[in-house]
């Protein structure tokens, strides 16, 4: 699986450490090891000194030496609290200097519940963003269990940058009923396990179309929704589809049933330097099929060279609060923040061709990134002839499909005309634009124009909900944050931020009233997006409504990046007159899943990355009317 | 369930016998095919042409692109199939040659070398084994299993050009071979569905090759010559040079998809698109735009007109798109400009009008569409060129028959001497 070992030349996450507390958290370590983790970015922290003994993460903490006097915690949170308090001293420790931390715990028993807030408050004071992967308990495990896992799980909000929640009694759907109760806590563990090395890896690994932490935290929204993962992997000539079954056979997936009911997807297809275009574009269309038409697939993709040969999904989602099974007793959460249900087809950001696996321990100057950045700037050139490749493929082999394209323009500008942005911001957006008004005129396409704004807007918010709670914990003796770019997709802002973090408190007053604004501009917005989608869906009608390119001007909250890049666009379009919209700038996902009749359920005949059971017309767009 | 005539039920005693008296063999022939099961009964001495004693069809359900998808109803056919040959043939149906395709299906070309010990000079028989042995000395993928191991050329110390090695003086004695392979549960699959009627498979055959034994005479062999099979499930071809096979394949794509796009193009059943094609349907585009077809209304449909043009662009672009995947995967290899003899089409597929055309459009060679010759006894059966498949099971049952050692057990002998 991940190497941590691995090193690399540039990125976002230089240190990571994986904490396990309590005895389910060192069970997941356990199982990472298996995996192939390297064992010395692995902390068990426990209460109970005979399980700490039994575990084999490279170090271990003692919790409680005098609290509990190395015997467990007897289920009471307080005791955890205690203990985990105790060893404050070896923890931070563990953590200088560490940019990421995973904590693991099964919530509802003493250490876990009890130590989590309390070393996720240690590891947000150490500089490092805090991820937490926890489990809830079974239902069986009682009232009381499921109340303290409840409480943990509000106090662990106020302190973790992510909190990622698995429902025990979801595990155990996957698990046959006859196998051993053992194997059912060995597929939680392993969920676990692959969720960390999913989210390292999405984050770290650099995207052709890039997902970054912003992304996730859109779509785990809240602390109480439950999490929705899956990871598949698979090589050989069907690999697409064998891959995406298997990440739907995760038991939290419930064989993709509950993908319906979610309003945010987010799916990473990452493969070897073979990975094609149409794998991609098979794998998508067949995922689609599991989720709901209006949902909001955030998309991405990446090469990694250490694929090679295979290709790996992993599929992030949450369902809507309300519908969670059990709701835990819970303040209102003050780092997470629930994002209004918005309505948007794709994201895709592109980023630099060249990925690498990104999850090295060994600890690196903090100066070297600033080389890395201004390199993925200077890179940034070569992205945008990639994706006029893409263009021109897109305009022989796809008609039909919706025009979605979002550009780093788009999002940089936005961030440019905030009040408190700095300056610099503005060169490297100038040269983008060019680039951008190059693309177009290469596919000589019409883009739907507030699209753009979307993802410009969700990573403002993303953006500013991270200031805004780390403005509340000044980070002591450290000026740059490599935890800072590991949470913004642009690099460039990382270096300017922070210093406006630190100084001032007041940055947070002023940023609050900004968000309820790019709300309200968003969701005309997002209508708009929505209601031109579903016209580009239905063949007949393909006309865009010129209303509905224009709406989003007067309420976009800067228009001067919108209407530049509608200047740039020729008016006419390619291929025929009557459908502006039908020429699309790159590849779009399809919303319609793509029939293949009479051989929908056999195995699909795959040659050249082409389904042959697709009829041929329909490859190749050529239009039948009967 | 329904109750299928079996051939266990019938009365064995009406059968013939001449399988143990006579010189000739009864031969029988079974394709599991994804739009027909087909079972052809022939009689035919080892060398002479095949007489076709009967011919015993089945619709095919279960069966999909040439591989079963189905077991338990794609059995039924078969037994459906064999009842009707058993019939017809009025012989009773011991032991079959099974038909296999599939996307599965690969090939390659390899040479096989061993070197003669110290203390012989002489090539003998052994050699000619190992030689086979050390040419399927290759990695294939782990779950696959070798269907055929085909001779190309010997070559004894070098010398090329050698048509039988055996008695000739040498050190080193090397061959070329053509090897296909397959997956081995798959093949598996159609080996068993037979094998529980009560049947004994004689040998898998790829349907490909068997097809190529009868459309395709010595002489376009030693020309050079590309037999496509469009079948309704998989498209099988065989490129044969020189007289050797250099080249064969499968495209999971038949008359099936042709069906399959017409039916979801105009929205019409698959039952009323496969009639529609049949009747109507035309690979090549330029008639006259605007025609219409007018579908009767029947139960379940609702009758409407149809553009002759809309038709046939469908079919138009599949057929391309096969043809055009064909070449592409035919031109990995050299073989394809040495085809003296041209292209020959066969299957139930290649009835469809203007496929010849189409085809010599996309490979700019001469095409034919030809059907199984060089038979006797039921002709008309050979002449469809749906049959071409089974029908060429006989032949390379024939040939296999042949090349196989004579053995003859004891009780057979007796039965021989007393038989007199």
């Amino acid at each position: 699986m991940i190497d941590l070992t691995a090193r690399r030349a540039s990125g976002f996450c230089r240190t990571l450490k994986i904490i396990g507390l309590g005895g389910a958290g060192g069970n997941a370590l356990d199982r990472m090891v298996l995996d192939g983790v390297n064992p010395a970015a692995l902390i068990a922290a426990n209460t109970d000194a005979q399980a700490l003994t039994a575990s084999v993460a490279g170090s271990k903490i003692q919790l409680g030496i005098v609290a509990t006097r190395g015997l467990g915690s007897g289920g009471d949170p307080e005791l955890g609290r205690l203990a985990a308090e105790e060893a404050a001293g070896e923890v931070r420790k563990e953590l200088d200097g560490v940019d990421a931390v995973f904590l693991l715990a099964g919530l509802g028993g003493g250490t876990g519940s009890g130590a989590i807030p309390v070393i996720a408050e240690q590891a947000r004071e150490a500089g490092a963003l805090v991820i937490a992967v926890v489990t809830l308990p079974f239902a069986f495990e009682g009232k009381r269990r499921i109340a303290q896992a409840g409480e943990a799980l509000c106090a662990l909000g106020a302190h973790a940058d992510l909190v990622i929640c698995f429902e025990n009694d979801r595990m155990g759907d996957g698990v046959s009923p006859s196998a051993g109760i053992a194997q059912a806590f060995a597929a939680a563990d392993q969920t676990m396990a692959q969720s960390v090395a999913a989210i390292t890896a999405l984050i770290s690994r650099r995207g052709l179309i890039h997902l970054g932490f912003d992304d996730l935290k859109a779509v785990l929204r809240g602390i109480n929704a439950r999490c929705l993962f899956g990871y598949g992997e698979a090589e050989g000539s069907n690999r697409p589809f064998d891959a995406l079954a298997r990440a739907l056979r995760n038991p939290l997936m419930d064989k993709g049933r509950l993908l319906r009911d979610c309003d945010t997807v987010l799916v990473q297809v990452s493969g070897g330097p073979e990975l094609t275009l149409n794998e991609v574009q098979l794998l998508m269309e067949e995922l689609n099929r599991h989720v709901d038409d209006r949902a909001r697939v955030l998309f991405g993709t990446a090469v990694d060279p250490q694929l090679a040969g295979r290709i790996t999904v992993t599929i992030f989602s949450s369902l809507a609060q309300e519908e969670a099974v059990r709701q835990a007793p819970k303040a209102a959460p003050a780092s997470v923040v629930a994002p209004p249900p918005v309505e948007k087809p794709v994201v895709v950001v592109v980023e630099e061709k060249a990925a690498e696996r990104q999850q090295p321990v060994e600890v690196i100057q903090a100066e070297e990134i600033n080389p890395s950045e201004s390199e993925e700037q200077q890179e940034s050139e070569p992205q945008f002839i990639e994706e006029e490749e893409a263009v021109e493929f897109e305009g022989e082999e796809e008609v039909k499909e919706s025009p979605v394209q979002f550009t780093p323009t788009a999002q940089a500008t936005l961030f440019g005309d905030e009040p408190e942005a700095p300056r610099e911001h503005e060169e490297p957006k100038a040269e983008e634009i060019r680039d951008v008004e190059e693309v177009a005129e290469v596919a000589e396409a019409v883009e739907t124009p507030q699209t753009p704004e979307i993802p410009g807007i969700e990573s403002a918010r993303a953006r500013l909900f991270p200031s805004q709670s780390r403005v509340a914990r000044p980070v002591p003796g450290r000026t740059l944050h490599p935890s800072a770019s590991f949470l913004k997709p642009q690099p460039p802002k990382a270096e300017p931020e922070s210093p406006v973090e630190a100084a001032a408190p007041e940055v947070e007053v002023e940023e609050e009233p900004l968000e309820p604004v790019i709300e309200q501009a968003a969701e005309p917005v997002i209508e708009a997006v929505q209601e031109s989608l579903e016209d580009l869906a239905d063949l007949e009608n393909l006309e865009v409504p010129e209303e509905q390119v224009k709406a989003p001007e007067p309420i976009a909250p800067k228009p001067v990046i919108p209407e530049r890049l509608l200047r740039s666009e020729p008016p006419e379009p390619v291929k025929k007159p009557s459908s502006p919209a039908k020429a699309p700038l790159q590849e779009t996902l399809k919303f319609e899943p793509v029939t293949r009749g009479r051989f929908e359920k056999s195995e699909p005949t795959i040659v050249d990355g082409q389904d042959l059971d697709v009829p041929t017309y329909l490859r190749r767009n050529i239009r039948i009317r009967p | 369930m329904r109750h299928f005539p079996c051939y266990k039920v019938l009365d064995p005693n009406r059968f013939r016998t001449r399988t143990l008296m006579g010189r000739d063999s009864i031969l029988v022939g079974l394709e599991i095919g994804t739009s027909k099961i087909c079972v052809v009964v022939g009689e035919a001495s080892a060398t002479g042409p095949i007489k076709i004693l009967g011919v015993g069809q089945a619709p095919s359900r279960g069966v999909r692109k040439g591989e079963i998808v189905d077991f338990e109803t794609a059995h039924k056919c078969v037994r459906e199939a064999l009842a009707d040959a058993e019939e017809k043939s009025d012989v009773m149906i011991k032991s079959v040659f099974v038909g296999v395709t599939g996307a599965h299906i690969q090939s390659f070309n390899n040479r096989g070398a061993v070197n003669l010990p110290e203390e012989r000079d002489e090539i003998d028989e052994t050699d000619y084994e190992d030689v086979a042995v050390s040419a399927r000395d290759v990695s294939i993928p782990q779950p696959n299993l070798f269907l055929h191991t085909i001779l190309q050329h010997y070559y004894v110390d070098g010398q090329e050009g050698v048509l039988n090695p055996i008695g000739m003086l040498g050190r080193k004695l090397e061959a070329d071979f053509h090897i296909i392979h397959g997956v081995g549960n798959r093949i598996k699959n159609t080996v068993r569905c037979v094998k529980e009627i009560g049947l004994d498979v004689e040998d898998v055959v790829f349907t490909g090759l068997a097809s190529a034994q009868v459309v395709l005479t010595q002489q376009q062999k030693d020309l050079g010559a590309l037999a496509i099979d469009i079948g309704g499930g998989s498209t099988d071809y065989v490129v044969y040079v020189e007289g050797a096979v250099k080249q064969s394949g499968v495209l999971a794509v038949g008359g099936d998809h042709v069906t399959n796009d017409i039916s979801m193009g105009l929205r019409i059943p698959m039952a009323r698109a496969e009639r529609l094609k049949l009747d109507e349907g035309c690979a090549i585009l330029g008639a006259v735009s605007g025609e219409a077809i007018h579908l009767k209304d029947e139960t379940g449909f609702a009758g409407r007109e149809i553009e002759r043009e809309m038709l046939n662009t469908i079919i138009y672009c599949r057929m391309r798109e096969v043809f055009e995947l064909l070449k592409d995967s035919l031109e990995r290899e050299p073989f394809l400009q040495m085809l003296g003899s041209g292209i020959y089409l066969t299957g139930g597929c290649s009835q469809l009008r203007g496929i010849q055309e189409l085809a010599q459009e996309v490979f700019n060679i001469p095409v034919h569409v030809v059907h199984a010759h060089s038979t006797a006894g039921l002709t008309a059966a050979s002449e469809n060129p749906q049959f071409a498949t089974a029908i060429g099971l006989l032949r390379y049952a024939q040939a296999a028959h042949a090349s196989r050692p004579q053995k003859k057990g004891l009780l057979q002998r007796v039965i021989k001497i007393f038989g007199r």
